[in-house]
């Protein structure tokens, strides 16, 4: 009853061309956005998926108190970094290092895949790799921009900085990948 | 943006990507917003940990007046006696200092910025 009830609540988000959403249709179309986030962020399926639970269940009790003429997604997105940050230190705390660099890799096995294939996958996977090395600073704003594609501003709304410190940022971050994969046999 | 870097921006968002295989079962909004819902902190959690509050502050502030009633008899009556002595002689000699500082009606601060200008011109010409 007391499921049905919350079902059957519409609660309106204005999205950018000023649509309006449930929370449900909130959900199904950012889900996989904030999941693949927070997968690339922690490394782990269960630590991505508690995640995304978590960064939905405090949208819903936010939503009263937003500010439904803004878009949604880099509220969102701010609200889904801040929580991988947060699980990310508890995570490393943990385990004891910084980050579950081995557990983010998931090597898939090379057997049965055709030989382009194979080394499409090992580039995903070294690339995954360093990305998962890079220092927090830098992580956020390189997963921001080549995983959910927004622009420096939109990146610059997200994590609080200036476009232009995101540009140096991802600038920085492009450098050290770069020295890691070049490093790397 | 050169070659080599839109190569490497393409290179990342390929590997970046979420694939086929790693999607996530769907969420259920219904069950999130009964989580969110029931995760809440209600008026049943909120007030122990008032009232503990207000019991550990009403504690601390009892303390801290036992410990500066007995400061006179720890310290002893001649050493508290030219503790306050001490203080009330700084506050007659600051009391003034303070009033004048406070006051609005005189430009302190402009004040002091020509005297350092006249400081530094001096030094420069002696220099």
């Amino acid at each position: 009853m007391a499921l049905a009830r919350v079902a059957s609540l519409a609660l309106p988000f204005a999205e950018p061309r000023a649509r309006r959403v449930t929370f449900a249709e909130l959900v199904g179309e950012h889900q996989n956005e904030v999941y693949g986030l927070a997968l690339r962020m922690l490394g782990e399926r269960d630590a991505a998926m508690d995640v995304t639970s978590v960064v939905f269940m405090k949208v819903f009790r936010a939503f009263d108190r937003y500010d439904q003429a803004r878009p949604v997604r880099p509220w969102l997105l701010r609200i889904a970094v801040n929580e991988c940050i947060s699980a990310g230190r508890v995570l490393a705390r943990e385990r004891g290092r910084r980050l579950p660099v081995d557990a983010a890799l998931e090597l898939p096995g090379r057997e049965g895949l055709p030989e382009e294939e194979a080394v499409r996958s090992e580039d995903r996977v070294r690339v995954r790799s360093a990305v998962a090395a890079l220092p927090e600073l830098y992580r956020v704003p390189v997963l921001l921009r080549y995983f959910s594609g927004l622009s420096l501003e939109e990146i610059a709304g997200v994590t609080g900085r200036s476009a232009s410190t995101v540009g140096v940022q991802l600038l920085r971050a492009r450098a050290l990948l770069r020295g890691t994969l070049e490093a790397a046999p | 943006m050169t070659g080599q870097d839109q190569l490497e921006e393409a290179r990342l968002r390929r590997a970046l990507r979420l694939e086929a295989d790693e999607v996530p079962p769907r969420l259920d909004a219904v069950l999130i917003a009964a989580a969110a819902r029931t995760a809440r902190p209600t008026g049943s959690d909120v007030v122990p940990v008032a009232a503990a509050a207000f019991a550990a502050g009403w504690i601390v502030s009892e303390m801290w007046r036992a410990a500066l009633a007995a400061v006179p008899s720890v310290l002893g009556e001649g050493a508290f006696r030219l503790a306050i002595d001490a203080f009330t002689e700084a506050a007659i000699v600051l009391a003034p200092a303070a009033t004048l500082a406070a006051s609005a009606a005189l430009p302190l601060t402009a004040a002091a910025a020509a005297l350092i200008a006249i400081a530094l011109g001096q030094r420069r010409t002696h220099a």
